[in-house]
């Protein structure tokens, strides 16, 4: 028996009458270490730092507020996933919020402490000149909060486009941001966790896509194509995301990446994420130990059902090498319902024209 | 109201300053950590202040984000270390005090991070166990254990200690 095991049997023996002596005594015992602890020096900087960090708190929580409404109206502006590319830049410019500026608060933000307090101590003599005005609109824009902030969200971390004579790149990066003040440390790290690999992930995609892209084009001029007829082609590359449900126990998105020469190059990344510690939701969480039949059963009920009703379904028999059996790797996201959607990827149980197949299993 | 409640914040976080420092010290030591500690706990508060429902609450919840960002901290420590233990940064000593009290202290922060969280704030900070609970988000009895475990292990830290200095 290890240690842990033996404290934890000593512990389950005790009452609670023993507990609450022991704990009493232990306090006595520590008194004098009590003293020694509240004697800590206090840094001169301390304050000086205190006070920095809470106007850098404020001004957070003002953009915070800010981006959350900007959110707000892209997602009711939204009717169609992509709008005409051309309305949404201009929509953007007008904002006057492009993405770099996401993108250097991020950096101000995992960046070294230290570095951000000189900077945030050399403006505080204008910081506080101008107090009063900006907190009058912080109190404002606030109050325009009906709600209180949720636990996390997905949000638009970056957003940007970019186009070269070769293609054209759009792209829209979510971020999950957690609530400090209401998950765990453990959380709070997971979610970090997920935000870099996102990064990471679509940084890898693109780069890719424009290997893909220089290829093709090299093929292309060398089987007698012209830069024009290529430029003609306007390819494009789209990155993108989908939030399928937010609720105060776990983030469910997709993020869908394209590139639109080729139908073999689109990926999708799913996130299911729990906000109690972090982790990856499965479906066996979801759907119990039976996961596996329940989903297969569901799954194949619906493929038949689609089949009979629409003459133009068609899903790949075993043989085809169609639909088998779901398993831990399967991709999934979470519904309003709170039901797991199963999505296959292009191809893999049907063809082509079946797109991206989904199916809703019911957890009951 | 949302201007008082986040004034009201800022004015526990400014009054209570000394208390939060010497809490993160319990976890980091290093002096200048446990201020960048302080510094991102209370960003991090205010940054998401709606997120305090009620107000009576506002000591559990930032003694939350204090000691989360200390553990997280401390791991966040530990995986560079164990990245490249080369690229240690030199670390300030402090000087050696002496007497008993110094030595509990020094057993408590040596103590692993659970059963520390709930000693520092009990014993020292003052806090209920249901206050512990809150703060650690978990069980009143996982808090009772976690104090029984602590107190056992700094009981053979001590002895150990006193047993190594009669022998000198």
């Amino acid at each position: 028996m290890n240690d842990k095991e033996r404290l934890w049997k000593e512990f389950c023996g005790k009452t609670e009458k023993e507990l609450e002596n022991l704990f009493q005594e232990a306090g006595e015992l520590l008194e004098d270490s009590r003293r020694e602890y509240e004697q800590a020096d206090i840094p001169d900087g301390l304050a000086k730092a205190v006070e920095a960090a809470v106007r850098e708190g404020e001004r957070r929580a003002q953009e915070k507020t800010e981006r959350y409404e900007e959110e707000e109206r892209e997602r009711t502006d939204m009717t169609e996933r992509y709008p005409n590319s051309k309305d949404r830049r201009d929509e953007r410019g007008r904002d006057g919020r492009k993405s770099g500026d996401r993108r250097r608060r991020r950096r101000g933000r995992s960046g070294g402490f230290g570095k951000w307090l000189t900077a945030a101590v050399a403006v505080l003599a204008v910081c506080f000149t101008v107090g009063l005005n900006t907190s009058q609109a912080f109190a404002q824009a606030a109050g325009g909060l009906a709600v209180i902030g949720p636990i996390a969200r997905v949000l638009t971390f970056r957003s940007y486009e970019e186009e070269t004579e070769d293609y054209s790149l759009k792209a829209e990066i979510p971020e999950v941001e957690a609530d400090a003040g209401q998950v765990s440390g453990q959380t709070a790290e997971a979610v970090a966790d997920a935000n870099e690999e996102i990064q990471e992930k679509i940084a890898a995609y693109t780069e890719q896509a424009e290997s893909h892209i220089q290829e093709y084009k090299e093929a292309f001029l060398a089987t007698g194509g012209t830069e024009e007829e290529f430029a003609a082609k306007d390819i494009q590359v789209d990155v993108s995301y989908e939030v399928k449900s937010e609720t105060d126990s776990y983030v469910s998105f997709v993020i869908t990446a394209n590139e639109s020469w080729s139908n073999a190059y689109g990926v999708q990344y799913f996130y299911n994420i729990s906000l109690a510690d972090g982790s990856d939701i499965t479906l066996k969480e979801l759907l119990g130990e039976d996961y596996v039949n329940k989903a297969n059963t569901a799954i194949r009920e619906q493929m038949a059902e689609e089949m009979a009703e629409d003459e133009n379904a068609y899903y790949f028999t075993e043989d085809e090498g169609g639909f088998v059996s779901v398993g831990e790797d399967t991709n999934f996201y979470i519904n309003g319902e709170g039901n797991p959607v199963v999505v296959f990827a292009k191809y893999e149980v049907a063809p082509g024209s079946m797109g991206t197949p989904e199916f809703e299993i019911p957890r009951e | 109201m949302a201007e008082d409640k986040r004034s009201w914040i800022t004015q526990y976080i400014i009054q209570n300053q000394e208390k939060f420092y010497r809490l993160a010290v319990g976890y980091v030591r290093n002096p200048q950590d446990a201020q960048d500690v302080v510094q991102n706990a209370v960003v991090k508060a205010l940054e998401s202040w709606e997120s305090l429902r009620n107000p009576q609450a506002v000591k559990t919840w930032f003694y939350r984000i204090v000691v989360n960002e200390s553990i997280s901290f401390l791991r966040k420590g530990q995986r560079e270390y164990a990245q490249d233990p080369e690229q240690l940064p030199p670390q300030r000593f402090e000087e050696p005090r002496f007497g008993e009290a110094a030595d509990v202290l020094e057993a408590v922060r040596a103590l692993p991070v659970n059963s520390r969280t709930v000693i520092l704030l009990h014993y020292y900070e003052g806090l209920t166990l249901k206050e512990i609970a809150e703060v650690t988000q978990s069980n009143l009895s996982t808090v009772k254990y976690r104090l029984y475990a602590g107190i056992r292990v700094l009981e053979r830290t001590l002895r150990t200690e006193r047993r190594a200095a009669n022998e000198r």
